[in-house]
């Protein structure tokens, strides 16, 4: 899972970077509305976190050139606690609303709920055949029983079960597991592949060769 | 107190056409009276002239007509064959008509002829009209039928001496009015020594007026209770808008300062209050709604130091940490809480300044020092930036709190090397001119548009909303860069051109020139 995070605080931004990526994001960073709405732009985002009072370009500016071409979930974070600023935010075009000073859980499960519903799922457990994901714990079970799998493993997982049953290409899996810092290769993909399939089974991976992967629901 | 003022003015209203209408009444009153006994006085009066008129002496036995008045145009006659002329019933002649013996003549008693009108009316007045006349003797010469019994008036010592041939009988004494109880009376001292007593009881004409007394008193208080009913009425409709505008003043309170009293006729001077009123509320608004502005904006400033600390310490705790990584979250929590000790100071700073509380520690002070020593502070970051500061300074004295000047040149200063171009040049000048000292910061940075100009010493009022916040600007500095000039009795001001750069122009008081520069100059 990629987001992107316009914050124009620095050293708020190096934290919520820092507790996104330990979580298994892969993070991007703006410190103002102009270099972040050309990334928003620019990337598939699972999701952005969006400062309101931003140098150059407001949050609020932001938001409605992003809304014009992308439907990408959008929580709003900002000191602006007034009523009529959330309504503003909410009707800009913003997903969800949270006021700083914030708790990095609650933060991190508002994001999780975001990914969750713009992906069409509601349920925080999503079942994959014999496989159950556990997106609150980040947990994949085979058969009941949790299997370890790293950070990535389990995003790539995640991301493929939030597509179940949909072609999910290697480009977009690339793009939503590696932040704009990765310099990996992209057949780091197939290594990962390959070691979700050792984990959970041969068949939950299905290759679609040239195009992609997917997983059957 | 509104029933108060209500009554008030009910009093004085009842008391001031109590007034008017017993003044008024009691004139009227007391000149009807007045002219009723002047009426009664002249007809007594001229009842009494007419009798004395009637008078003619009587000759006496023995002697010609010569001691009767040579201009008399009636023969003496008489008395008893003169029918004609006596008035019916009331005449007694008995007395006049019998001179005594061995009187002398002088003291003859004259007879008196009534004219048939006079004789008619005291014959048959209703209004009880008399007369009594007297002889020399102080016996009763004639009286009419209904007169009562009056006593005698005693002629005045200057009339006593009356001759016997008065100067004429035409012209007689002129009649003096008494109140005798209830009757009025006309007494003249008549020629040939006749004192004349006409008189009338005055028992109708006091009936009359005191029915007069009481219609005008009735007439009076009845005028007296409509004109209290419409002064209540009235004073109740003054005091209703009042009534309105307390109601109205009093749901204005700090929660719905928004309320404003309704203005029917803001030409009256109710309406003017209610209009200062108005008045008032709507800046008490603007004060109160510029407080939660400045109270949002200090808590929005105050949030996001808080945010780091409180985000950056969470993660810190969410697993174990090398020292590395605990060192850098202490290093990202001191910059915060730095940052919010610096806002809360400069919050407490304008507070104080506003309370009038902003303590300075004033002594003379050379302001080229400061300005120099600031400057010398201000150009690395400046030469960092690639912006030259050039200063012409000349030598003034303040009275002021070096610390504070300081604080205000250096915010002054990093303004101008902070929005100036690259490669810009900040310029600082310091005269004095008159009695006070006059320094300006000018640079050649992006300016500030004339929109934001009147704003930029307002709290937390930032030209670019966000940019001098990843700068570490707070937004109050000017703000309280102003509060500190004007706690030293100075001002400020701002003038710039978007693109060419912005001058800050501080006026200081001034001390008086140092003798030692005059003195220098002599030497």
């Amino acid at each position: 899972m990629r987001v992107l995070v316009i914050e124009d605080e620095p050293d708020l931004l190096d934290v919520l970077a820092q507790a996104l990526r330990e979580t298994g994001y892969a993070v991007d960073e703006a410190s103002d509305g102009k270099t972040g709405l050309f990334k928003a732009t620019g990337n598939d985002y699972d999701a952005i976190i969006l400062d309101l009072m931003l140098p150059g370009l407001s949050g609020l500016d932001v938001l409605k050139e992003l809304r014009r071409t992308k439907p990408t979930p959008v929580l709003i974070l900002t000191a602006r606690d007034a009523t009529p600023d959330r309504v503003k935010g909410l009707d800009a075009g913003a997903d969800d609303y949270l006021t700083k000073p914030f708790e990095l859980v609650e933060l991190q499960a508002r994001l999780r709920a975001l990914i969750r519903r713009s992906a069409g799922q509601a349920e925080a457990k999503i079942m994959v055949g014999a496989v159950t994901l556990d997106t609150a714990q980040r947990t994949a079970f085979l058969n009941g029983t949790p299997v370890a799998l790293t950070p990535r493993e389990y995003a790539l997982v995640e991301l493929l079960a939030l597509h179940k049953g949909k072609l999910v290409s290697r480009t977009m899996i690339y793009e939503h597991l590696f932040d704009e810092s990765s310099d990996t290769l992209s057949n780091l993909v197939d290594v990962h592949v390959a070691h979700v399939r050792r984990k959970l089974g041969k068949d939950f991976i299905t290759t679609r060769r040239g195009e992609g992967y997917m997983v059957y629901a | 107190m509104l029933r108060s003022i209500r009554w008030t003015l009910q009093l004085w209203h009842a008391g001031l056409l109590a007034l008017v209408l017993l003044v008024f009444g009691a004139a009227i009153f007391y000149e009807i009276r007045r002219s009723r006994y002047a009426q009664i006085d002249a007809g007594l009066e001229r009842s009494a002239q007419l009798i004395a008129a009637g008078i003619r002496p009587v000759p006496p036995p023995g002697r010609g007509p010569g001691l009767g008045p040579p201009n008399s145009d009636r023969p003496p006659a008489d008395p008893p064959d003169r029918p004609r002329d006596g008035p019916r019933g009331g005449r007694r002649d008995g007395r006049g008509e019998g001179p005594r013996e061995g009187e002398p003549a002088r003291l003859r008693i004259p007879e008196i002829v009534l004219p048939a009108a006079l004789a008619d009316r005291f014959a048959t007045s209703d209004g009880g009209e008399y007369y009594v006349t007297w002889g020399r003797d102080g016996q009763v010469l004639s009286r009419s039928t209904r007169a009562p019994d009056v006593p005698p008036p005693q002629r005045p010592a200057n009339l006593m001496r009356d001759p016997v041939g008065p100067p004429s009988p035409r012209e007689p004494h002129t009649p003096q009015v008494r109140q005798r109880g209830d009757v009025r009376e006309a007494v003249l001292f008549g020629p040939f020594g006749v004192n004349i007593v006409v008189g009338r009881s005055t028992e109708p004409d006091r009936r009359e007026l005191r029915r007069l007394a009481l219609l005008m008193t009735t007439l009076g208080g009845t005028v007296l209770v409509v004109g209290l009913a419409g002064g209540l009425v009235l004073a109740g409709r003054v005091i209703r808008p009042i009534q309105a505008i307390t109601a109205a003043a009093e749901s204005v309170d700090a929660a719905n300062l928004s309320r404003r009293i309704a203005v029917h006729d803001s030409k009256s001077e109710l309406g003017g209050l209610a209009a200062v009123l108005n008045n008032t509320f709507g800046r008490l608004e603007a004060a109160f709604a510029q407080q939660s502005r400045f109270i949002a904006d200090a808590s929005h400033e105050l949030r996001t130091p808080l945010a780091v600390m409180h985000s950056s310490l969470q993660l810190a705790l969410s697993r174990d940490r090398s020292a590395e990584e605990y060192k850098k979250t202490v290093l990202t929590c001191q910059r915060a809480s730095t940052r919010m000790k610096d806002l809360i100071d400069s919050l407490l700073l304008l507070a104080g300044a506003d309370a009038g509380r902003l303590t300075l520690d004033r002594r003379p002070i050379a302001l080229s020092h400061i300005v120099a020593g600031a400057i010398d502070m201000m150009t690395p970051i400046a030469a960092a930036k690639g912006v030259t500061i050039e200063s012409h300074l000349n030598d003034v004295v303040i009275d002021g709190d070096a610390t504070r000047i300081d604080q205000v040149i250096t915010n002054l200063l990093s303004n101008a090397v902070r929005y100036n171009r690259e490669g810009g040049r900040v310029t600082v000048s310091l005269t004095r001119q008159d009695d006070a000292a006059l320094l300006s910061v000018a640079d050649t940075g992006v300016g500030i548009s004339a929109e934001h100009q009147p704003h930029v010493f307002d709290r937390f009022y930032r030209v670019d909303a966000a940019r001098s916040r990843a700068e570490g600007g707070s937004g109050l500095g000017l703000a309280i860069v102003q509060s500190i000039i004007v706690a030293h009795g100075g001002s400020i001001g701002v003038s710039s051109r978007a693109g060419e750069g912005t001058i800050f122009s501080v006026r200081l008081p001034a001390m008086p020139t140092p003798l030692t520069q005059t003195s220098g100059a002599a030497s």
